[in-house]
């Protein structure tokens, strides 16, 4: 049962990676310029009103027991409540986090369905007109950014030709351009990483082997080389993966989505430090958990890897 | 043993996307607004009919307006502040005693009439009869008394029922107000965000935070749900004492993206942005939209800091920067040109604005100003412009700075930060120079005292160095003095901080909307407010 101890043991893990992230997320936002009380109470606000609030938020305390305060409630699932709107965190994070984790996973799906097959064709084709014009639609997508991308792609899909609506979530149709967009960039990687592994593989002694043995060259990709070029590339899903849920604001910014990015960036201008620190939390765990999951599927692919070791 | 070791390992895979997945399933659930309450600007986007089609056919009743700051406090007079992006929703929720017009005339709304006593000190309020609140309930004196002594209290108080002293009950349909000393802008502040009059009863059951949840006026519009950092939707009060609206329903959806707000506009997901820049509604070039402007009750203003050790407490140096600035070029840069350029920091629409030609303007002279230079202490220490980064006023600050280095000062420095920073910094009154919009819900010239008064809330720097005393005096005779006489008495004003160059006036600053053709009775608001009451679709 080397797995279960296994996942036991990047599970908690999981917790020393959190208390660092969250003290120096809140140390960071503790010494960030802005008076919240002043912001909350408005300009016109007394000093005499506005230390009577900081003292309600425990803002008159010592770093050191705020942060204890603030971890000890979520040692208690308590991840506290929003100083602009009172919204429960873990409720306004969790009623964000379907619209970021469904463009997150249409955009991997996208960028392998497409990167793959591309990169491989690639590989098999090495140096032919096709691998060139793969390598520079790689190169050129890693190249053109989000912002960029997205406003020209609305302009030509949704007002010229009128097929897909501007922003938003709904219908199927609002989910095609932010995911192409957002896995754009990952779909660039997949192509040169599925090309970069599988050239690799295929320069290997029992690739070389099994054309000796007479084996047809779609066995030999397929059956020999497919397999072993896939780890690198179940790792590159995993960290784009996570890199895609984190850093998703660009995306939702533009096609106004409301997902975990906009709340996060928007909690960090305002200040808002309850939902900064509940959302990092949640967005490390999943972050843990893909890489997890990222692990167990390499296992399953390569017989190699074993748990125990 | 193999096999089971890659079933068990498929399992927990499988169970942890499950677990992922199910956080999201049981998140719309909990959020009860969040994830299952699909947009509806979106669910209007996407129906088939689409908004321009439902438009075209003359069968829609909904308005999605598009914004970049959403509004998120539904109740003005509670402990916590309001602002510009909740004014959206509070101007139709709640109605105050007094109208504010798009214009910056004021105009009866619950109050039919009202009369002031000879003193100044008393405003009498003769309250329409049958206005109900959103609960049904009927309005009557008791609830303005609420909304008065709770406003007055909350942390806008002091700034927007200037001198209120207290309010009394003289029947169902009579209130006095009483202020501690005149105050010739006080109907200003009536007709202001915490005018807004809410419910007495209701209040006492729900109290503060019921409030903010669930807020009930006499507007022309109920609200429905806010969901964090997507929408606020408000549905028509079909009771509403000036007649049900036309526009049964009404979106105002957050799109942080500004390009991808006016895109949506023009493909029909949206039918009004809020305040597009002005260059953007220049290019427009769509037959289906149209955008309006308005002259705004906000003055950007270039404010000196003369209280502080550097250059800026020298008069010449203030002075050689007044003659520097080129009005035009900032204009050109902050709103293509499109504003009136101030004068004096005071809006032509203000009460007690006092007339052209009465008082000094400082003229744009660059020999003067090298000479003001030259006569000054000016030793290259640093002097920074503080400013907001990525706003218009940024722009402005660019353009002044390269004004500045042409007539010597080479240490001009913008100061651009983020929102936050900006305003501890504001507050702190550090800075060397500022520019601001200052957006005013008082339309008076009372406003002067922004910068001006020796009574405020940033005493400690006040403390250290006070501003001109006899400006002070001055604007307390402005608000004792009612009418066009008070008009001299701001014109002297004027004329001091020309004199002294506390400030550089550059633009009256401007409002606008874009929206769908189709949709008629738009107006853009000297304040920003949308009176979606007036909307109707063609």
């Amino acid at each position: 049962m080397s797995w279960l101890k296994y996942t036991l043991k990047r599970l908690l893990m999981l917790i020393p990676v959190i208390i660092c992230v969250t003290f120096i997320l809140y140390v960071i936002l503790s010494f960030a310029p802005g008076n919240v009380a002043w912001q909350i109470l408005g300009e016109d606000a007394t000093q005499e009103q506005i230390a009577q609030l900081e003292a309600e938020m425990g803002l008159d305390q010592p770093l050191l027991v705020r942060y204890g305060k603030y971890m000890l409630g979520v040692c208690r699932l308590d991840f506290g409540t929003s100083w602009f709107g009172g919204e429960d965190i873990a409720k306004l994070f969790l009623g964000r986090l379907p619209f970021t984790l469904l463009v997150a996973v249409l955009s991997i799906l996208f960028a392998v369905a497409l990167g793959c097959p591309l990169g491989i064709g690639s590989a098999i084709k090495q140096y032919s007109l096709m691998d060139y014009g793969v390598s520079f639609v790689a190169m050129l997508l890693t190249s053109m950014p989000a912002f960029w991308l997205g406003t020209m792609c609305q302009i030509l899909f949704c007002l010229t030709l009128k097929w897909l609506p501007v922003s938003g979530v709904g219908t199927w149709k609002h989910y095609v351009l932010p995911s192409v967009i957002l896995g754009a960039n990952t779909l660039a990687s997949m192509i040169r990483m599925s090309r970069t592994s599988l050239l690799d593989v295929i320069r290997q002694d029992y690739i070389r082997t099994a054309r000796a043995k007479g084996a047809s060259e779609w066995k030999v990709i397929m059956h020999h080389a497919m397999r072993n070029s896939l780890i690198p590339i179940v790792t590159q899903i995993g960290i784009t993966f996570a890199g895609v849920i984190a850093g998703a604001v660009v995306t939702e910014n533009i096609f106004a989505i409301p997902g975990v990015g906009v709340l996060l960036i928007n909690a960090v201008k305002a200040r808002d430090v309850p939902i900064v620190m509940g959302t990092v939390i949640f967005v490390t765990i999943i972050v843990g958990m893909i890489n997890l999951v990222v692990d167990i599927v390499c296992a399953l692919i390569d017989p190699r890897i074993d748990f125990a070791s | 043993m193999k096999r089971m070791k890659k079933v068990t390992a498929m399992l927990i895979t499988a169970s942890m996307l499950f677990g992922l997945c199910a956080c999201g399933d049981s998140s719309a659930d909990n959020a009860g607004q969040g994830a299952e309450t699909q947009t509806p600007a979106q669910e209007s986007a996407a129906d088939e009919t689409g908004s321009a089609a439902e438009a075209a056919a003359g069968t829609k009743d909904t308005v999605i307006l598009a914004t970049s700051g959403e509004p998120y406090r539904f109740f003005a007079q509670g402990s916590q502040s309001c602002a510009g992006d909740d004014n959206l929703a509070l101007s139709n929720i709640y109605d105050c005693l007094l109208f504010l017009e798009p214009d910056g005339s004021l105009s009866p709304a619950l109050a039919e009439s009202y009369d002031v006593s000879e003193d100044g000190l008393t405003y009498t309020f003769h309250l329409r009869k049958g206005v109900k609140f959103h609960n049904g309930e009927e309005m009557t004196a008791e609830d303005v008394k609420m909304t008065f002594d709770t406003g007055a209290a909350g942390p806008i108080g002091s700034a927007l029922f200037v001198n209120y002293d207290s309010c009394d009950i003289v029947d169902d349909y009579t209130v006095d107000i009483h202020l501690t000393s005149a105050y010739a802008a006080f109907p200003y502040g009536v007709a202001s965000r915490i005018g807004g009059i809410f419910c007495k009863s209701y209040y006492d059951e729900v109290g503060e935070e019921g409030y903010y949840a669930a807020p009930v006026g006499t507007g022309p519009y109920k609200f429905v749900e806010y969901v964090k950092g997507d929408h606020t939707t408000l549905e028509a009060n079909e009771d509403y004492w000036r007649g049900t609206p036309a526009v049964k329903k009404v979106v105002i959806q957050t799109v942080a993206d500004t390009n991808t707000q006016i895109l949506g506009l023009q493909n029909g997901d949206y039918d009004v942005v809020r305040d597009p820049a002005i260059d953007v509604c220049l290019r427009l070039d769509d037959p289906g939209v149209t955008w309006a402007k308005e002259n705004s009750v906000g003055r950007v203003t270039m404010y000196m800091n003369s209280w502080k050790e550097g250059p800026g407490k020298d008069i010449n140096f203030r002075k050689a920067i007044q003659a520097a600035v080129n009005k035009d070029d900032v204009n050109e840069a902050m709103y293509s040109g499109e504003a009136e350029i101030l004068d004096i920091d005071v809006c032509a629409s203000y009460g007690g604005c006092p007339d052209a030609g009465t008082y000094q303007v400082a003229a744009y002279d660059v020999e003067a100003a090298k000479q003001y230079l030259a006569d000054s202490n000016y030793d290259g220490s640093e002097w920074k412009i503080l400013v907001q980064s990525g706003s218009r006023y940024e722009n402005g600050a660019k353009v002044i700075q390269a004004q500045l280095m042409s007539i010597g000062i080479t240490s001009c420095v913008v100061d651009a930060k983020d929102n936050a920073s900006y305003m501890e910094e504001y507050k702190a009154r550090e800075w060397d120079a500022i520019i601001a919009d200052n957006l005013s819900s008082v339309v008076d010239a009372d406003s002067l005292m922004t910068y001006h008064s020796m009574e405020s809330w940033w005493d400690p720097a006040v403390q250290g160095s006070p501003r001109d005393p006899e400006i002070w005096e001055l604007i307390q005779e402005g608000r004792a003095t009612q009418g066009d006489a008070r008009k001299p008495v701001y014109a002297k004003i004027c004329d001091i901080i020309t004199e002294e160059a506390y400030d550089v006036p550059l633009v009256n600053s401007v409002v606008t909307v874009a929206y769908n053709t189709k949709l008629k009775g738009m107006q853009a608001h000297c304040l920003g407010n949308y009176n979606f009451y007036y909307y109707s679709w063609e």
